[in-house]
């Protein structure tokens, strides 16, 4: 993400565990760093599909920033294909795998 | 520079000037072309941008058909592989099965998007003037914006957070990165505005 148009991030908490998969929920959808997407942009597809708030959306957007991805959801493989399409909707760089 | 406002009633307003509305109208429609048939035609959006000496495009599938429907391969051109990328790099055959299941849908969903996008600008097409938008016309025109900056950047090879290298004047990558500057200041301001 281009981060001349990044906004100063204020103090943000880490979101909450909530991500670490349950046993019966081994699979995560991963959103990946890409030069194109703008960092407000892919802030406000976290917080408009997943209904994340604006804190943990924008906590999860630097982790794809900075870290190169993040898991942004996890469930059922099926669940996790239904993230992925809309993620390409959206025009982000997602794929799924195996929690591991 | 045009820039998206959101107005008292609500609306979504964004006033281009005539060359503006013609730009975007144009790299919107080149994007629709190549959702819509892929894979053989001369690639509309860099000529227009005078990107050209490209590689051209593969062959038609066996079965004639331009791989729009039920395709299992990723597409051979840089940029619908962008907007279509594979859901499971490391296994071909998830992959392809996702594919199969989902890529028609999605060329839909982003050509419809696209087709918005140019209802909207026909009015002020090579005339310039107001566009105003409802939420839901924000929010598909945001997504179509998204896949236009897609497109621009892999054809100009947009790497990482840098901007063009300085570029001769009559370098016709100059005018490209101004196309894509000003898709980039029009995303940027309709997200703000969405909030």
């Amino acid at each position: 993400m281009p981060s001349t148009v990044l906004t100063a991030p204020v103090e943000l908490e880490r979101p909450e565990a909530d991500l670490t998969a349950a046993p019966d929920t081994p699979w995560v959808t991963l959103v990946w760093n890409d030069p194109v997407n703008l960092m407000s942009y892919v802030s406000y597809v976290f917080r408009t599909h997943f209904g994340y708030s604006e804190a943990k959306a924008q906590a999860l957007m630097l982790d794809v920033h900075t870290k190169g991805r993040a898991a942004v959801s996890s469930g059922s493989r099926e669940q996790m294909e239904r993230d992925v399409e809309a993620m390409h909707g959206y025009g982000l760089w997602a794929t799924l795998q195996k929690d591991d | 520079m045009a820039t998206f406002r959101r107005s008292r009633n609500g609306l979504f307003s964004l006033t281009l000037q005539p060359v503006e509305a013609d730009v975007l109208a144009s790299v919107t429609r080149e994007v629709l072309e190549l959702l819509d048939v892929p894979e053989r035609r001369v690639d509309p959006l860099a000529a227009e941008l005078g990107l050209g000496d490209l590689p051209a495009f593969g062959p038609l599938d066996e079965d004639g058909s331009t791989g729009s429907t039920g395709s299992t391969s990723p597409p051979q051109d840089e940029v619908l592989r962008r907007l279509l990328p594979d859901a499971y790099p490391e296994d071909p055959d998830a992959a392809a099965e996702f594919r199969r299941f989902t890529e028609h849908g999605l060329r839909e969903r982003k050509a419809a998007a696209a087709r918005t996008v140019l209802a909207s600008l026909a009015p002020v097409e090579g005339q310039g003037g107001r566009v105003q938008l409802d939420a839901d016309g924000a929010r598909t025109w945001l997504a179509a914006l998204n896949d236009v900056r897609l497109a621009l950047g892999t054809r100009l090879g947009v790497r990482d957070d840098d901007g063009p290298e300085l570029l001769d004047e009559d370098d016709p990558a100059r005018y490209a990165w101004a196309v894509y500057d000003f898709t980039t200041h029009l995303q940027e301001t309709l997200v703000r505005s969405l909030g």
